[in-house]
């Protein structure tokens, strides 16, 4: 087995791996990125990303920053480079490596110091020991099959983003795919060499799926054509899915198209390659693609300017330092080239040189450190004792070094009066503003004599006072010039004055102050009001009134009409008292006038007059001389207005209008004004009045004229205002005409919902009241519709009980009538009956008497006649009790009577029935027979009675009903008993007749048996009958008091229908037993007698009797059924 | 009330006004306290109903035909309006004089507001010039005026006009709100009328349905009496046929 070692330089594609690797297995799971790549472990690929691959490693190159930190750094934590390399921004092996390189630097201007042989340098053969630092290998062209296949796997899990799965089949194809082409190549060579294999076909066990077609079923060869039968089956197409059936959707035919663009591009990028190439290249171009950001530099410090001068200066300098020797021989020449440095002072200059751009010592400051650092390495512990090895000096103020502006220093900007020498260090951005330079040299200012033109006076310049005076006069005076340039100062201040606290007492002492103020105020203002009406008072009269003054313009013209004296033609001089005086109170005028047009200009001219000022001071114009006038004081005033006064009082008296008004006065007035006019011929104001026709016509043509001219302009200045006016207020009076309109409207509207208000108020007021009068309305119809029903249910009432009785009457007259009928009816049917009873009788006894003669037997006859006796007997015994049971029946009877008509008319019938029965038999049979019958009609009473109990509150119609049906009853049962009667009587008769003869009492016997049976029978079945009557009778009563439905009824009578047809079968069934029993009995009495008797012939009568019995029996139990299946039931006798 | 319902005495509003015509009428004072109208509109749907509409408003119209109120006399019960003599009036009188002669109406005298010059053979009359000058004047004082209104017009106009429309703006909101008020209230007036006659309705239903099955019920009890009186004489009359005792049914009776 192979050892494999992991490791070894790292490649590119194993880079590239790695780094997918990473973006898709995340930092932490090494193990996981080392399985895709064949060559490394965890270990070593987690080092190449954090050492090379990981994008926040810089990988430029090393700036001096970087490098004194670097320095600084490992000096302070020596070897600790996992701490320092975050602080520096780098790798710890980086910064161990530059660190390295660095100190080898250093190393190198040492003279012990050999390049060649560097430990770290790799020798040939020799392995990087940590290769995870350095930069990848590049692939080569031909890669191993190994590497290929780890490529390709790598490519096949890191694509894969769906799981192991899919990672799995993505190998396997891989694998299968590389199979087939393996075989697929050694097929080939194979047959190029001859050798042919033929592709063994592998046997496929089972089923092929693929190639069978399950239940196919096919067509016999041969002779059925079936290819003709074949026919297309037209299946219908119905759209199973969505796209289907709604077609294709947008999105989709977009991104087919948008799909079908894209290899069209691709296509046509294929066809364009050149180009494509080109614009690759123009990619990859890295000049093309780097951008570079504008170039920052700090603004210049030293400006062009600056730096010809000092090239200037330097060369001059360097020319005559450097020619020094050149200029040797004429040194005395040379003094009159003037170094005109600013430091005249120094003779050794220091040399003017443009600074270098890293100040002094700072370029070998890291190279120090450097050194420093390589020498305390190399030293030993210093546990050994020893020197210490001597270091260049450094900072340890910080932890990274101090940084330091790098400025360029300005040569001109800095006085070149520094006294030190320190070229090395130059003072760097600073300008001593500090005057020690100056006052350092004692001398004050140095004098400028480069010429040494000054030399003798350098030192007794203290001798020479009064030149120092002079120069320091000189001196001053330039200073005082200098600062008089300076802009003058401003004395404005603004001053600040914090708010103090306020305290009470200084509230109050403002107070006081505030008081102090508003009366000095008042003070004030009293003494300026009094100030200005004593100015006022010494005014004119004209001011202190306010009447109109003459314009200025007026006031020369005054002049010129009034002071004709002065007009410099001299020609008035005036002559009397009365005419200088005149001529002095107009000069005063004219002076009062021009004193107070120039002193107080009118007002609205004062505004132009105000501007022309300013105009006219611009323009020098001479201003308004005012004249000067004497100041009078206020008594001689005062006693002049006095005076006028009382002129014109004398006036007033003398031109006798003293009692004349201000209004005629004001009229005068008018009327003068009036008459002055202007004439336009003359070129002055006069009196119209005075004046000719002529020129006062004159005079007004041209005022007319005049005021039409006004009048024109005056009209298109009103014009022009109108439309300014309009144009401005023309919105506000659309907007006001809208507002009014709607106010209008709204008005209208508010009006119109005022009326409707007070309307529907008074309809609301109206209707409070006519809904409960109406209401009350209604409840009074009420009221009497309820009284008016009292009173009809009242008389229905009364009615009701008058056709009750009414009707009973009639029933009650009824039945009577019936009674009467009946028994005249029943007489008469009696004796019919009779009549024919008996020719029945003797026709039978005929025929009996030839059966009992064929039949007869002479040993029978006694036995017979004991029977007879026995039956005649056994009959008596009956008819008495039953003659009882007819009393207690009676009894009865009359308890019933107070029943319904028909009952007693039943009753009655009855009774005359067995009164005639009675008469006519001399049989008891029949009397029993009739007895039967009553006691089934006294039961029926009885029944009704009950029934009439139980139904007591159910109709009158079932009633009548009832009674219909009782009377039916009635009468079939009267025929069944007169029928029956009729039957035994003739029977009876017929035995009575022909008593001897046993045939006949035998049959009697058989009859009487029988009956006795029927009756029994019938009893019992009444019995049952009427039980379940009661039964019916009640429910019926039950259901008439709840509904009173027929169709309930109907039901009921068809179940007792149906049971009592039950019952009848059932007696029919049961019948036989009993006759039997008779005959049992028979036997025995027969026994009974000692007589023997042949067995077989007491059978043989036996079964005859029996005979006889079942057929009548048939036919009761049919007559029986038929009146049980009557729409009523019967009500039978009850024992 | 249909006309059917209506009866001789009951007195329509009008007639009734017309009645108490001495007297302010009620109307004006709007009370109807002693007034037999009976209208519940929220509840009576009769006039709805077109038959009834018609018959209705057939008889409104009989009642106008026949009122004495006409359109003129409407107001007739109000005070008298206080006489006033136009005729006495100097102005109008002469308007009436005027209008009497059929004269055509004076055309405004317009002369004043001209600018000329005297008429031509008046030119040299002094006191014609002095006329025209004066007129003029006065015009030019016209003139003047009207032009100061309107500078003061234009300094003043605008707010004038602003305020004058924050008047109005104002009015229009406060009449607004008034309709709004006078809208509200009616609102609220007819909803309590109509709850008021939805409650009566629903008593007055009731009454009616009671008073419907009354009246069915007697009618009923009626009819039944009758048909047994009849079957009662009918048994009277059997019973006499028959020949019954009668005397004590009827001494029972």
């Amino acid at each position: 087995m192979r050892i494999m070692i992991k490791g070894g330089v790292w490649k590119n594609t194993e880079d590239e791996i790695l780094k997918v690797a990473v973006m898709k297995y995340g930092k932490n799971q090494w193990a996981r990125i080392s399985s895709l790549l064949v060559r490394k472990s965890a270990k070593q690929c987690k080092a190449r990303w954090y050492e090379w691959l990981d994008p926040s490693i810089k990988k430029t190159e090393w700036t001096r920053e970087e490098d004194e930190k670097l320095l600084h750094l490992a000096k302070l934590m020596p070897t600790q480079w996992r701490t320092i390399a975050p602080i520096v921004g780098r790798t710890p092996a980086q910064c161990l490596e530059r660190y390295e390189k660095l100190l080898d630097a250093a190393c190198c201007k040492d003279e012990s110091y050999e390049a060649g042989d560097d430990p770290r340098k790799l020798r040939p053969g020799e392995i990087d020991p940590n290769p995870e630092s350095k930069p990848a290998r590049p692939d080569p062209v031909d890669m191993d099959e190994d590497e290929k296949e780890m490529l390709s796997e790598a490519r096949a899990r890191l694509a894969n983003t769906r799981g192991k799965k899919a990672k799995r089949k993505a190998r396997e194809k891989q694998l299968e795919e590389a199979r087939r082409l393996a075989s697929l190549q050694k097929r080939r060579e194979l047959k190029a060499a001859g050798i042919d294999v033929r592709k063994r076909r592998r046997k496929t066990r089972g089923i092929d799926y693929n190639a069978e077609i399950p239940f196919e079923k096919k067509p016999p060869p041969g002779f059925f054509e079936v290819s003709q039968e074949e026919r297309p089956v037209q299946e219908p197409q119905f759209p199973t899915t969505i796209e289907e059936l709604e077609g294709k959707r947008r999105v989709d035919v977009e991104a087919q198209l948008r799909k079908q663009d894209v290899a069209r591009n691709k296509i046509a990028q294929r066809k364009d390659a050149p180009a494509a190439v080109m614009q690759v290249n123009k990619l990859n171009d890295p000049e093309a693609v780097r951008k570079r950001s504008k170039l920052m530099l700090p603004p210049p410090q030293i400006s062009d300017r600056e730096l010809e001068e000092i090239a200037k200066m330097g060369y001059a300098s360097d020319v005559l330092s450097n020619d020094e020797e050149l200029t040797e021989g004429s040194s005395i020449t040379r003094a009159l080239i003037a170094n005109y440095n600013q430091t005249p002072a120094r003779t050794g200059m220091t040399p003017l040189r443009t600074p270098q751009r890293t100040p002094g010592g700072k370029g070998d400051a890291i190279m120090l450190e450097a050194e420093n650092l390589a020498r305390l390495r190399e030293t030993q512990t210093p546990l050994f004792g020893g020197e210490n090895p001597d270091l260049h000096p450094s900072d340890f103020s910080g932890v990274t070094p101090k940084k330091r502006e790098i400025q360029t220093p300005n040569p001109i900007a800095t006085p070149m009066g520094t006294p030190s020498g320190i070229g090395a260090t130059p003072r760097v951005g600073m300008t001593p503003r500090d005057a020690s330079n100056f006052s350092m040299t004692p001398k004050g200012t140095p004098v400028r004599d480069e010429l040494h033109i000054n030399e003798g006076l350098e030192s007794p310049v203290s001798e020479n006072a009064k030149a120092e005076k002079l120069r320091q006069a000189e001196m001053r005076r330039s200073l005082r010039n200098a600062l008089g340039v300076l802009p003058a100062p401003k004395n404005e201040y603004q001053i600040f004055v914090p708010e103090l606290p306020v305290e009470e007492r200084e509230v109050v002492e403002e107070m006081e102050v505030e008081e102090d103020m508003s009366d000095i105020l008042a003070r004030k203002r009293a003494e300026e009001a009094a100030r200005e009406a004593e100015i006022l008072r010494k005014r004119s009269k004209v001011l202190q009134k306010g009447l109109p003054r003459p314009p200025p313009a007026a006031i020369e013209i005054i002049k010129n009409t009034l002071m004709y004296g002065e007009d410099g033609k001299g020609a008035l001089v005036p002559v009397t008292y009365v005419e200088q005086a005149d001529e002095l109170i107009r000069k005063e005028m004219m002076l009062l006038l021009e004193y107070d047009n120039a002193k107080y200009p009118a007002e609205d001219s004062s505004v132009k007059a105000k501007k022309k000022g300013g105009k006219a001071s611009s323009n020098g114009k001479k201003p308004f001389i005012i004249p000067e006038i004497e100041d009078i004081d206020a008594e001689r005033l005062k006693e002049a207005a006095d005076l006028v006064d009382e002129e014109v009082t004398i006036l007033r008296m003398a031109m006798g209008h003293e009692d004349a008004t201000i209004d005629d006065y004001a009229e005068a007035r008018d009327a003068c004004v009036d008459d002055m006019i202007y004439f336009p011929t003359r070129g002055s104001h006069g009196l119209s009045s005075v004046a000719n026709t002529g020129d006062r016509l004159a005079a007004l043509q041209y005022q007319f004229e005049n005021v039409k001219k006004h009048m024109e302009t005056e009209t298109k200045k009103a014009v022009k205002l109108e439309q300014k006016l309009k144009i401005l207020s023309q919105g506000y009076q659309m907007r006001a005409e809208t507002l009014w309109r709607q106010i209008e409207t709204i008005h209208k509207e508010a009006d119109t919902l005022g009326t409707e208000l007070e309307c529907f108020r008074a309809l609301h007021q109206q209707e409070q009241l006519t809904a409960p009068r109406r209401i009350e309305s209604m409840q009074e119809a009420v009221r009497e519709q309820m009284d008016r029903e009292r009173v009809l249910q009242l008389r229905y009432e009364n009615l009701l009980v008058e056709q009750e009785n009414w009707k009973r009457l009639i029933l009650e007259h009824d039945a009577a009538a019936a009674k009467i009928a009946a028994e005249k009816a029943a007489a008469e049917r009696e004796a019919e009956e009779k009549a024919v009873a008996e020719r029945e009788a003797k026709e039978k006894a005929v025929a009996a008497e030839r059966e009992a003669e064929e039949k007869a037997a002479a040993e029978r006859e006694a036995k017979e006649k004991a029977a007879a006796v026995a039956a005649e007997r056994e009959a008596q015994e009956k008819s008495a009790a039953e003659r009882e049971e007819k009393e207690k029946a009676a009894a009865a009877e009359r308890e019933a009577e107070e029943n319904a008509a028909a009952v007693r008319e039943a009753e009655e019938k009855a009774a005359a029935e067995m009164e005639g029965k009675e008469k006519a038999a001399p049989e008891k049979e029949a009397e029993e027979q009739a007895a039967a019958v009553r006691e089934a009609e006294e039961k029926a009473a009885a029944a009704r009675e009950a029934e009439e109990k139980a139904a007591a509150a159910s109709e009158s119609e079932e009633k009548a009903a009832a009674e219909m049906e009782a009377k039916e009853r009635a009468t079939t049962n009267e025929e069944v008993t007169t029928m029956v009667a009729a039957e035994s009587d003739e029977k009876e008769k017929a035995a009575a007749e022909e008593a001897d003869t046993s045939a006949a009492a035998e049959k009697a016997a058989t009859e009487t048996v029988a009956q006795h049976a029927i009756a029994e029978e019938a009893e019992r079945m009444e019995e049952e009958h009427a039980d379940e009557e009661m039964a019916a009778a009640n429910k019926v009563a039950e259901y008439a008091i709840a509904e009173q439905t027929e169709r309930v009824q109907a039901d009921e009578e068809m179940v007792v229908e149906h049971d009592v047809a039950e019952h009848a079968i059932d007696q029919a069934t049961r019948m036989p037993v009993e006759p039997a029993a008779e005959v049992v009995v028979l036997r025995h009495e027969l026994m009974a007698t000692e007589k023997p008797v042949d067995e077989k012939t007491v059978s043989g009568g036996l079964a005859e009797a029996a005979e006889t019995v079942g057929d009548f029996l048939r036919e009761g139990t049919g007559q029986e059924v038929e009146a049980g299946s009557g729409p009523a039931k019967m009500e039978l006798v009850e024992e | 009330m249909t006309a059917a319902t209506r009866r001789k005495d009951d007195v329509l509003m009008l007639e009734a006004a017309a009645a108490s015509g001495g007297r302010d009428p009620r109307w004006r004072s709007g009370s109807f306290d002693d007034y037999s109208m009976d209208a519940l509109p929220y509840i009576d749907h009769d006039y709805s109903h077109p038959q009834v509409k018609a018959e209705v408003d057939k008889l409104i119209e009989d009642e106008m035909k026949r009122s004495t109120k006409r359109p003129a006399s409407f107001l007739a019960d109000l005070p008298p309006l206080p006489a006033v003599d136009l005729e006495e009036c100097p102005m109008l009188s002469k308007e009436f004089e005027r209008v009497r002669l059929g004269k055509p109406p004076l055309t405004m005298d317009m002369s004043r507001y001209a600018l000329d010059p005297p008429h031509l053979n008046r030119r040299y009359d002094v006191n014609a010039w002095k006329h025209a000058l004066h007129n003029a004047e006065s015009q030019l004082q016209h003139q003047t005026i009207r032009v100061e209104n309107l500078e003061l017009m234009l300094k003043y106009g605008a707010n004038a006009w602003k305020v004058h429309n924050q008047h109005l703006e104002a009015f229009h909101s406060r009449l607004q709100a008034i309709t709004r008020d006078y809208a509200h209230s009616i609102e609220s007036i007819n909803r309590e009328r109509k709850l008021n006659q939805q409650a009566a309705a629903a008593e007055l239903g009731r009454l009616e349905v009671q008073w419907k099955e009354l009246s069915q019920k007697n009618l009923d009890i009626e009819s039944a009496c009758l048909e047994l009186a009849v079957s009662v004489q009918k048994l009277h009359q059997e019973a006499l046929e028959k020949g019954a005792n009668c005397d004590s049914q009827t001494q029972t009776l």
